[in-house]
């Protein structure tokens, strides 16, 4: 048998994908997208800053002898979700930034959507994959090194339930930050829009949400923090804490359907 | 360079779908960008399994053309379809089916070689693994980058970054290569490399290729199509451009040329007589319409006149370069 006649057979075998629809492509450029993710040194590093910066605070508040155990567990959990709400924004805006805008510029977007995947997949991918690397990396990793040592060093057990739901509240604000972020990759052409709105969105709600008339401040997700702190202390939620959630889950969908119908019209 | 392209089954049954009169066909096909018209009223045909180049100077409207053809951008008029199906609304069906080489091929710079024709394949097959990887050998060795197939993309020279740009658009063994302008950014052994595999896909599938670099389509093409200013200049064979009606046939003679001269122009096959002084003797650039009977007829005819010596005669080529200056600044005038 020659050469070219064994390359014809085990390729006779090739099992060709059949593109269909809006998820055309979307299982390989997943896949892609968190090999970005896990197969480069960018997990670690999030994981490593989102450790520094969640659990060194609420590391030092755990060891301040001064307050009883319970005073420091609670005041370290609130610390967790309120920082946590801010500054894993701040890193998602920073980080997502490039994400689109980076790809137009390198010219890989252009030859991704040559190739049979659908404008919608090459969206939905990188939300996909940034969600998962950012509750993984920033709040399930720093969330369970703060159990274990919310049980070493204060012998206080997490209650799971209420700090998982917690974090889900959190989780939602990691997603509505990745998807703001993304729909401003595909509206703009530079970084610089897309950095500064996301950041400038993130720092109005901490310095001035309370000159803000109060619709507005319900409709965004800046009371995000307060609301995660409280379901994981199992305390008192603020009044009107649904508006928050459910605003957040509504407009992140729409930053979703504007970034796939914007990137559906992008020319190349 | 070395392995040969095979065609598997399932390559085939795709191609069997083909539009039997051109995989490429555009009416009127127009982009305009607000005020420019980068696109005007482009009527193409390409026939299958054509080496079809598409020609023009810098800003004539190719790239814009070949995006219009892959639903990179949309069309502000008329339409194109590739294997009988319509660009923009069966723009992933015809992805499938067509490999693409952008004018800078860029790719994931943390990704090697072989990991960018993994990505790429993915999006054409399901498996199995092992055929798969038979196949990205294959493509690396096709286009000499097996030794650097584990490198990463980002050190890439700009002719190793041309190479894997064929190699990712023809690793689903398209049936039609769209390649824009695959040779500019190469030197002399670059652009040989990439013409020899053009010439050895061929026999596999349509190429539809961008190029001002004139040489390369004569060596290549064997279908020509000149844009200008986002216009079509002409599309034809490229036999037939360069041979077609302007053979000619120069006379190099000494003794009474006016006499020779005056009885060429008779000739209803005939079209033109030049006379061109070179070094103390007169060339006659003798235009015909019939190769035929100039074959046979026109030296005859010159050395039937009485004093006359004939010291050249011979058939001369139009260029393609000859063709494109005149069709290009016939334009212009």
């Amino acid at each position: 048998m020659t050469r070219a006649t064994s390359v014809a057979n085990v390729e006779a075998t090739l099992i060709p994908v059949v593109p269909t629809g809006w998820w055309g492509g979307l299982g390989n450029l997943v896949r892609k997208e968190l090999g970005q993710w896990w197969g480069t040194r960018l997990w670690w590093i999030q994981l490593l800053v989102w450790m520094v910066i969640l659990n060194g605070v609420t590391t030092v508040i755990m060891l301040d002898s001064g307050v009883d155990a319970a005073a420091r567990f609670d005041e370290a959990l609130q610390t967790f979700m309120l920082v946590g709400a801010t500054a894993i924004g701040i890193g998602v805006v920073l980080t997502v930034q490039g994400a689109v805008v980076g790809e137009k510029e390198l010219g890989t977007a252009a030859w991704v959507v040559s190739k049979p995947v659908s404008r919608a997949s090459f969206v939905l991918a990188k939300l996909i994959a940034y969600t998962v690397g950012f509750v993984v990396t920033a709040l399930v990793g720093p969330a369970v090194v703060f159990a274990v040592e919310a049980a070493v060093l204060l012998s206080l057990p997490v209650s799971y339930g209420s700090f998982a739901i917690g974090l889900g509240v959190l989780a939602l604000a990691v997603f509505f930050y990745i998807a703001l972020t993304l729909a401003l990759g595909t509206l703009f052409t530079s970084r610089g829009p897309v950095a500064g709105i996301g950041i400038a969105l993130l720092l109005i709600g901490l310095f001035f949400n309370g000159m803000l008339p109060q619709p507005v401040v319900l409709a965004m997700p800046w009371l995000l923090g307060d609301i995660a702190s409280a379901v994981a202390l199992g305390s008192t939620l603020p009044s009107n804490w649904l508006v928050p959630v459910i605003a957040t889950a509504v407009a992140s969908i729409a930053f979703v359907f504007v970034a796939v119908r914007s990137f559906g019209r992008e020319e190349f | 360079m070395k392995t040969k392209v095979v065609q598997t089954q399932s390559d085939s049954a795709t191609a069997a779908t083909t539009s039997s009169d051109g995989v490429i066909r555009t009416s009127s096909l127009s982009k305009r960008y607000r005020e420019v018209d980068a696109l005007h009223g482009l009527d193409l045909t390409v026939p299958r399994n054509s080496v079809f180049g598409f020609l023009g100077p810098n800003g004539a409207g190719k790239t814009t053309a070949i995006k219009l053809l892959l639903g990179l951008s949309r069309p502000t008029g008329g339409r194109a379809t590739l294997f009988g199906l319509d660009s923009v609304r069966d723009s992933l069906a015809i992805r499938a089916r067509v490999g693409y080489l952008a004018q800078d091929p860029r790719f994931y710079p943390h990704l090697t070689a072989r990991e960018v024709l993994q990505f790429t394949a993915r999006f054409f097959y399901k498996g199995p693994a092992e055929a798969v990887r038979t196949r990205i050998e294959e493509t690396l060795d096709l286009v000499g980058l097996t030794d650097k197939a584990d490198r990463p993309t980002k050190g890439f020279s700009g002719g190793e970054r041309q190479r894997l740009g064929i190699a990712q658009a023809q690793v689903n063994h398209p049936d039609l290569l769209i390649l824009d302008e695959p040779a500019a950014a190469l030197d002399p052994l670059g652009r040989r490399d990439v013409l020899e595999v053009m010439e050895r896909l061929r026999a596999h599938t349509t190429i539809f290729y961008s190029t001002h670099i004139l040489d390369d389509v004569e060596r290549v093409s064997d279908h020509v199509a000149i844009l200008d200013h986002g216009r079509l200049v002409v599309s034809a064979p490229t036999v037939d451009l360069l041979g077609g009606d302007t053979a000619s046939y120069e006379l190099t003679i000494r003794g009474h040329e006016q006499a020779v001269a005056q009885v060429l122009r008779a000739q209803p096959w005939v079209t033109g007589v030049t006379e061109v002084l070179q070094n103390g003797l007169l060339t006659l650039v003798v235009s015909v319409t019939d190769d035929e009977a100039a074959e046979s007829r026109l030296l005859r005819l010159a050395l039937a006149s009485d004093g006359v010596v004939v010291t050249a005669f011979k058939r001369t080529q139009s260029t393609l370069e000859d063709v494109f200056l005149q069709l290009v600044r016939g334009r212009e005038q």
